[in-house]
């Protein structure tokens, strides 16, 4: 199969993909409640109900508000938020940039420790260093966010009066949620890179490579490294499509005003366009990021350059 | 001659720097500025659209009322007092109609002077009072309203239906916050539906209010601030703070640690189970404040089961309020003694009985009732109201050791609590005026939905007789004998029992001297906030 063809077929999945999420929202969302009933409060009446119902769009049948939303969609008109009357898009590049400051301090920080940490301890392998390291990474990405964001928040904040505990207003107040999200990334990363890692290490050209004398730095850089990329790229890729969602409980504990605090309170408030809009914001991130990574792995593995081209 | 003059030009450039210095705008430089950290910002600044809590603790700050409840200084009987706001003098001239004297010498914050036109385009038949209005929220106070005039540029008279004892509340209360007319009423256009011009009105006034207040509307950042400024030519004097900052914190544990590490002056919403934690700290003070709201338990009065009223009594009797109150809210609060409190002042049963604490009449009761045992269903949203989960989870046992065999329901919204089958369900009732005509009877009166759209409450004759009597009734003396029949109609009735208000807990840094209220408005105007050493 040509390259591009290739690409062609990735994208319509992608586009499939994207509108299957949407549908599954809004048929998933409208099943869940109504938004009326979370935006009105428990004393309202029914005829400020059914108000508000009609002011919104919300009377008319189901297929209906699914067929205009989808036009929308398709002419760029991802609709106004219940909560805010402002329109969605507008909603979600207000909120992007904090998400981004904080999802990709954190994604650096914690590709820098987690693939600097695998290698570590693949080169260790079974000694006091691989467990230490490794108890780490199965720590780090097993604690729940919200537990260490919290833990955190308790020492540095609060008991030492360290760093500030909410907000992304300086690079001081994004050290406790980058750290928070980036340990998670750090973790997954370092298991990752030090099982790709130890496949490679006992390949016939790493031992030749050390049988030649090359140093021991630059085999484990040059030799072993980039033939162990393709899983970690692969995870990293996968990581980088998640940074939005991966952001919501870090967001919400360090008060953070991006996407995923955005999300939370617009499905708490069953803000439909709002939530709609996001999702298919993230499923794009994500779709676009896998694309991203076959194209690396085309760029780095000649072997899967030619399976294609002979395809 | 010569020094004569230098000394005298000396001192006079010394003493016009000494009155610079007092003026405002020096003293506005030196003022410190105030964050308060907040569990969720408002959804909007329209006085209009929204009352929720999380609304008017902010705008408390940008609008005023025509008529002010002075909630530091209850009257002698603990009631409501209330003080002059827009309006510095009032009188009913004819049974129904209703005369103001507006304040003079205020400014809008759009630099307009207040007047009578801001009334008008506040109290509009359109925007909240007419058949169909805007708000239509707005019927529920206003809806006695025939009328609405300037009689002059500083007196405004309001015509009513029939004579409304407790119109000054109305006006001290939601809803009746005053917006400056400049700024609605550009967008009125001849032709233009009220309606079509009102939307445009909101839409861009929801973000940009303008009004009369301490504090003018500066910067809305969402899900992060809401930034207010000192206004310095309020009517009351100079704010005591330059700025206001709300930062949205939802996390309770970030906005504790936030206070103590002096990123914010205030943090509101502090649970029960953190009110300990916070009296290590020597800089922090905690304020409690039981609010105007209480939390209560519906029964489905026309439910095959339910509809026995001994069994409605039953479990009424079988609950312990004092033991919830202790183990939940750390005694902080009470349960009212009826579905009324003590700032309904002059019209306050202080000797009615409530809702008792007796298990062992409660097993009688459910032994003449015609209860076998059935399942009964307890609905709630889990969390929609602080600690609605554990106190459902206590009371279901309180009812079990009486032999009532209850079931939690969880559910999402209430329209799945309304769902048919409601037999029990978790409700709050807010005292939207410090009267029964604000509260019992908007809640649970003939009129109500629960009487008619949802049919939960089938009242007895003798209740919406009392209801109808004491909403006609316009004697003071009076109408606390008819509210004194309604509440025991009631309470017989059983259609719902009293669980506690609950309480809301503010910590701020010492020096910040503030005093937090029973509703959940936010006063900062220089007579409740002022701000010392840190």
């Amino acid at each position: 199969m040509m390259p591009g063809r290739h690409f062609l077929v990735k994208l319509a999945r992608g586009l499939l993909t994207v509108w299957l999420i949407v549908t599954l929202t809004f048929v998933a969302l409208n099943l869940s409640g109504d938004p009326i009933d979370a935006l009105v409060g428990d004393q309202a009446s029914p005829e400020l109900i059914a108000h508000y119902r009609e002011k919104f769009g919300l009377d008319r049948p189901l297929w209906q508000q699914y067929v205009s939303y989808i036009a929308g969609i398709a002419q760029g008109d991802f609709g106004l938020s219940l909560s805010d009357q402002r329109p969605a898009v507008e909603l979600i590049a207000g909120a992007l940039p904090h998400t981004l400051r904080l999802g990709l301090t954190a994604f650096v920080l914690g590709l820098i420790l987690g693939v600097g940490f695998g290698i570590v301890a693949a080169l260790n392998r079974n000694r006091p260093v691989d467990r230490l390291v490794m108890s780490f990474a199965v720590l780090g990405f097993s604690l729940p966010n919200f537990f260490l964001g919290i833990l955190l928040i308790l020492l540095f904040s609060l008991h030492w009066r360290l760093l500030p505990s909410s907000g992304d207003a300086t690079a001081l107040h994004l050290i406790l949620p980058a750290v928070t999200l980036g340990t998670h990334f750090a973790g997954t990363f370092a298991r990752f890179t030090r099982s790709a890692m130890l496949e490679v290490l006992n390949k016939q050209y790493v031992v030749a490579a050390r049988a030649k004398g090359v140093p021991s730095l630059r085999r484990v850089l040059w030799h072993a490294l980039p033939n162990a990329a393709i899983p970690i790229i692969t995870i990293i890729g996968l990581k980088l499509g998640d940074l939005v969602a991966g952001s919501i409980i870090v967001e919400t504990v360090f008060a953070v005003p991006g996407v995923g605090r955005l999300l939370v309170n617009a499905v708490t408030s069953r803000d439909f366009a709002l939530v709609q809009a996001i999702l298919i914001m993230v499923s794009v991130t994500m779709i676009l990021a896998n694309l991203a990574v076959d194209a690396i792995y085309t760029l780095i593995d000649p072997r899967m350059r030619a399976a294609r081209s002979e395809n | 001659m010569a020094r004569a003059t230098r000394q005298t030009g000396l001192w006079a450039v010394l003493g016009a720097g000494l009155v610079a210095s007092v003026q405002p705008g020096a003293a506005a430089t030196e003022r410190p500025a105030l964050t308060v950290a907040v569990n969720e910002l408002a959804r909007s600044l329209d006085p209009g659209e929204n009352t929720g809590n999380v609304d008017v603790r902010v705008y408390y700050s940008i609008f005023d009322t025509l008529i002010r409840r002075d909630f530091a200084h209850p009257t002698a009987d603990g009631g409501a007092k209330l003080v002059p706001g827009l309006a510095e003098s009032w009188s009913w001239s004819t049974p129904t109609t209703f005369d103001m004297k507006l304040r003079r010498g205020v400014v809008c914050h759009d630099g307009s002077p207040f007047n009578a036109n801001d009334v008008l385009a506040t109290f509009s038949a359109d925007r909240l009072w007419g058949a169909k209005p805007y708000y239509p929220d707005g019927r529920v106070y206003f809806g006695n309203f025939t009328n609405v005039e300037k009689l002059d540029d500083f007196t405004i008279r309001i015509t009513t239906a029939q004579h409304d004892p407790i119109i000054e509340h109305r006006l001290s209360s939601y809803m009746s916050f005053v917006i400056c007319d400049e700024a609605w009423n550009k967008f009125r256009a001849d032709g233009v539906e009220a309606k079509t011009w009102m939307d445009q009105a909101a839409k861009a006034l929801r973000w940009k209010p303008v009004g009369t207040g301490p504090y003018s509307f500066v910067d809305y950042q969402k899900n992060d601030r809401i930034t207010l400024a000192a206004f310095d030519r309020y009517f009351e004097g100079a704010p005591a703070a330059k700025s206001i900052t709300f930062r949205s914190v939802p996390e309770v544990a970030a906005r504790v640690a936030g206070l103590v590490a002096g990123d914010f002056d205030i943090a509101v919403e502090i649970p029960p189970d953190q009110w300990d934690g916070l009296k290590r700290y020597k800089d922090v003070t905690l304020k409690t404040e039981p609010l105007e709201n209480s939390h209560v338990l519906q029964f489905n009065t026309n439910d095959p089961v339910l509809s026995d009223k001994k069994l409605r009594h039953a479990m009424s009797l079988a609950i312990d309020r004092k033991g919830l109150i202790d183990a939940l809210w750390k005694g902080q609060t009470y349960a009212p003694n009826g579905h009324q409190l003590p700032s309904f002042g002059p019209i306050y049963v202080k000797e009615n009985k409530g809702y008792p604490y007796d298990p062992a009449l409660a097993k009688k009761l459910l032994a003449e009732s015609s209860y076998k045992g059935q399942e009964i269903s307890y609905r709630l949203i889990p969390n929609y109201y602080l600690y609605n989960v554990e106190a459902a989870q206590v009371i279901q046992e309180m009812w079990r050791a009486v032999g009532i065999n209850a079931r939690i329901d969880f559910v999402d919204s209430f329209k799945d609590v309304r769902k048919p089958g409601a037999q029990v369900f978790a409700w709050s009732n807010t005292y939207r005026v410090p009267d029964p005509a604000g509260a019992i009877l908007t809640l649970w009166g003939p009129d109500t939905d629960n009487q008619n759209a949802w049919k939960y409450y089938g009242a007895s004759a003798a209740f919406n007789e009392a209801a109808r009597e004491l909403l006609a009734e316009t004697d003071g003396a009076k109408r606390k004998a008819q509210f004194a029949k309604l509440l025991v109609a009631f309470e017989d009735d059983m259609p719902m029992t009293m669980l506690y208000n609950p309480v809301t807990g503010y910590a701020l840094k010492k020096g910040i001297n503030w005093t937090p209220y029973s509703q959940y408005y936010m006063d900062f105007r220089p007579s409740n906030l002022s701000i010392g050493t840190k």
